[in-house]
């Protein structure tokens, strides 16, 4: 019944997609991942020569900045797209006014929401490609990657995004709002959980804050597995904060789904 | 200008300003996330902090001036794509309907888009205010030559980015997918524009593209006027620059108006491109 | 069986009243409502727009909490045992929406199907059968935004059945349909009550199609019953209630009109006169049926030329019986 849910739904999505596919999201997105790493590389190769400052190497443990901040951009693909899919789902139900229909048969959340992560993360998965060549020029070098590792980084990341997802999903639907709720998580994370700098340069108060996210330390694990071919043993710590910090915010996502939902019929006559 | 320009202008303005600008979105857009994507736009430079280039940097940027740098970079371009953002609102009407409406009246079409662009006036010009104001009170080493200056500033970001709004307007309008001119256009105004970046430290091919855009000129005289004092001598190139940008803005708004319109005309489609 | 009892649900709502400043505002959409629905019967729910129809409609099929009041559907209770509800009951509403645009019919059909874990033979020879039954079979495998109004309306109510509910809550489902496609419509939900032994619930603005249909009528204003019958019942007392009549006369004499404004406020009726071309016109409007009395009174001293008695709306039925129950009310 749930798996079923959940399949139907990635199907029904899928379906949805290769019929219309929405190109300005994609081309959005990729363009802004590419114009990200441009002036990444602006500011290293052009104005300041190709020379990163020792604090930048002992906080990320590479001097390879650009594909430090390659990997950066990709990882901010995958967080945008999700929210901007899964979050949105209900919500975009409701202003199609299928919403209705779909609440009216006996689905459940998580399975519907679960086939929507499915999807997105199928199709994130295919743009990452096109991301991927387009970024191409400006040098991604994985020297000494520790496969195993980045990919169960990947992995707990999906739960987190997905948990983050549906309490962004939740706060959605409270507000009725989805461009501005977005738009300030999306700013928000960028500016603290190290997308184009590590966090340590941040102020102390703000650094706790970036500790909450699991974003964080899935940048963290994510580039350090890449770049230094650091091992799934000697990132314990970080898996560790990273898997607690998944389970926290997907419980949370769960309870606070089903106490929305509850409401959200009534929501569309206001 | 006739009196049909004029009510045109008008109506558009007032109606895009109530439709539009709630108090929230306000906060938002021009208080909120410009001052996140500031801080993210500055900590981006900290992993060079202290490197040998950083000395040719304070060249162009001024010493320990790097916040202020990207302050006044960063907000002119806001500034701009205030207006940019609110041609592309404007062009979402061809898919609600409203626009045909709005092409049935006797309005004057460039009244309209001139209308749609001067709403945005009010929120930039008051974002603008906030962040410059901000910027006095924080930072100690600005140097401003006269009161008249910052005048000559907020002149040269407010008639170049309406320009640039209605012709961002036209171009919205005629085209079959104006979600996607707004991503082309956005992002390489704000890198070869020089919002984050020292323009001068380009090389050659990165400051021919930049030097199309507007913005780029308007960036450096705000920066000049509020960091390093100038006076109108000191910036009367880039002013003659940006007359002959807006002057070409302008004509081509022009000419996209009149050929969409004979175009909608014969075969009753709106989209040119 | 689908007894409620006492059915309530209020919004309340956020107005601005400043910057930074609101208040709520309650609105009393259903102010306790009792209805019994038997299986194999169609039973009406009229009202004006803003009665709370679609309200009482979303609450039975559980989409909406009531806040007061109860409801059984065959023993279960709507709020505890809603998940086994579901299984039970479907509403199609009147409008284009309710299906995905971008899908075919019958990938909405499955969709749908899936989501009420309906096994997979089973789902797919229901979902032929509906599409016949709707007459969608030459354009099943085309996406619902090339569909006309009518189609989308017909697959809409393909949806509500993909469940094969017990229960089938139908809100305004002929909106906006051609005449033909709603008389269809009509005799196929008699079908489904008549000869599958379906309970339906069925609201809507005309009279004639309440008549043609439901075997029980439900009349509501602003949340509250102010009426309940058989449809014969309710059409003769909304017959009752407005008769209007518009009457031509050649020549309306002083000592005729001075007997026939006696006549109309000893009988509470409210008239307008009008001169036109070769006559004179009167429009009577009365709660009581006069119509032979008028003939009568004007033909012994006039002659006339036309006399047409208008059919009685609902809208003002409700009209009156509301002022009625509020005086009632008022005076009780």
């Amino acid at each position: 019944m749930f798996i079923d849910n959940i399949l139907s739904t990635a199907r029904r999505n899928l379906t949805i997609q290769t019929r219309a596919y929405p190109v300005h999201f994609f081309v959005g997105e990729l363009m802004s991942c590419f114009f990200t790493v441009l002036s990444s590389f602006f500011i290293y190769s052009i104005v300041f020569k190709g020379k990163v400052s020792d604090s930048f190497i002992r906080f990320s443990g590479t001097s390879d900045y650009m594909s430090y901040a390659i990997l950066g951009s990709f990882m901010y693909l995958f967080v945008v797209r999700t929210f901007l899919n899964v979050s949105r789902s209900f919500i975009t139900e409701m202003r199609e006014g299928t919403l209705d229909s779909l609440l009216i048969s006996p689905v459940s959340y998580m399975g519907y929401l679960s086939g929507n992560m499915l999807e997105q993360t199928l199709v994130t998965t295919g743009e990452l490609l096109a991301a991927i060549i387009i970024t191409s020029p400006f040098g991604l070098k994985m020297p000494d990657i520790n496969a195993a590792a980045a990919l169960l980084c990947i992995g707990i990341t999906l739960v987190s995004l997905f948990g983050m997802a549906i309490i962004l999903c939740g706060i959605m639907i409270y507000l009725k709002d989805t461009y501005l709720s977005q738009n300030t998580v999306f700013s928000v994370m960028y500016l603290i959980c190290g997308i184009t700098f590590p966090v340590q340069y941040l102020p102390n108060w703000v650094q706790n804050i970036s500790n909450l996210i699991p974003v964080t330390y899935s940048l963290r694990i994510f580039r350090s597995s890449i770049l230094a071919g650091s091992s799934i043993a000697s990132q314990a710590g970080d898996f560790l904060m990273l898997a607690v910090l998944s389970i926290i915010y997907f419980a949370a996502g769960v309870l606070l789904i089903n106490r929305i939902m509850k409401k959200a019929p009534e929501r569309q006559f206001i | 200008m006739n009196r049909y320009m004029l009510n045109s202008i008008k109506a558009e303005a007032i109606k895009q300003h109530k439709s539009v600008y709630h108090s929230n979105l306000m906060y938002f857009s021009m208080l909120i996330w410009p001052v996140l994507e500031l801080f993210s736009a500055y900590y981006a430079y900290k992993p060079f902090e202290g490197t040998a280039a950083s000395e040719i940097v304070a060249k162009w940027v001024g010493d320990d001036m790097i916040f202020a740098f990207i302050l006044f970079g960063y907000i002119s371009f806001i500034f701009f794509r205030c207006f940019v953002q609110s041609a592309w609102r404007f062009s979402s009407e061809r898919i609600s309907g409203t626009l045909e409406l709005i092409y049935q009246t006797p309005a004057n079409r460039l009244g309209i888009m001139l209308g749609n662009a001067l709403a945005s006036l009010f929120e930039s010009t008051w974002m603008f205010m906030v962040f410059c104001i901000g910027a006095l009170v924080l930072f100690t080493n600005l140097r401003i030559s006269s009161i008249f200056m910052p005048l000559v500033a907020v002149l040269s970001l407010v008639i170049p980015s309406i320009c640039w709004g209605i012709f961002m307007n036209s171009l919205f309008m005629f085209s079959r997918d104006s979600g996607m001119l707004y991503t082309v256009f956005q992002s390489p105004m704000e890198i070869f524009g020089g919002a984050k970046l020292p323009y001068p430290a380009f090389p050659f091919w990165a400051k021919v593209i930049g030097g199309v855009f507007p913005l780029t000129w308007s960036i450096n005289i705000v920066r000049k006027i509020f960091m390093n004092g100038a006076l109108l001598s000191d910036i009367k190139f880039e002013l003659l620059v940006l007359c002959a940008i807006c002057a070409a803005l302008f004509l081509m708004t022009l000419l996209l108006l009149k050929k969409s319109e004979a175009y909608a005309r014969k075969t009753g489609n709106m989209a040119l491109f | 069986m689908l007894i409620a009892k006492g059915l309530k649900k209020n919004y309340t709502s956020k107005v601005k009243t400043g910057f930074l400043k609101s208040t709520t505002k309650k609105v009393e959409a259903v102010r306790g409502l009792d209805l019994t629905i038997e299986p194999g019967s169609i039973v009406g729910l009229l009202g004006l727009n803003g009665a709370g129809k679609t309200t009482t409609i979303k609450m039975l099929s559980t989409l909406l909490e009531p806040d007061e009041g109860s409801c059984a559907i065959d023993g279960l209770d709507l709020v505890k045992d809603a998940f086994q509800i579901k299984h039970m009951v479907n509403m199609i509403a009147g409008g284009e929406r309710m299906v995905y645009w971008r899908l075919t019919a019958r990938e909405n059909l499955e969709y749908f199907g899936r989501l009420y874990s309906i096994p997979k033979e089973e789902l797919k020879s229901r979902i032929e059968s509906l599409i016949r039954f709707v007459g969608l079979q030459e354009r099943s495998e085309e996406a619902v935004e090339k569909y006309s109004k009518g189609m989308k309306q017909r697959l809409q109510i393909a949806r509500g059945l993909i469940n094969d509910p017990k229960y089938l809550f139908m809100d305004e489902p002929t909106l906006g349909l051609d005449a033909p496609i709603a008389r269809d419509l009509r005799r196929f939900t008699k079908s489904l009550a008549k000869e599958q032994g379906k309970g339906i619930l069925l609201t809507s603005h005309y009279i004639s199609e309440i008549e043609e249909l439901c075997d029980y009528v439900y009349i509501i204003d602003r949340g509250l019953k102010i009426m309940e019958g058989t449809p014969k019942e309710i059409a003769s007392i909304v017959a009752n209630c407005t008769n209007k009549y518009k009457i031509k006369l050649n020549v309306l004499p002083d000592k005729l009109r001075g007997q026939f404004e006696t006549f109309m406020s000893t009988v509470q009726s409210e008239f307008q006169l009008e001169e036109v071309d070769g006559g004179i016109e009167i429009d009577v409007s009365s709660h009581k049926d006069i119509q032979s009395e008028l003939i009568s009174m004007l033909s012994q001293q006039s002659k006339i030329i036309s006399f047409t008695a208008m059919e009685p709306k609902l809208e003002d039925a409700i009209i009156t019986l509301s002022e009625v129950k509020n005086y009632e009310q008022v005076h009780a």
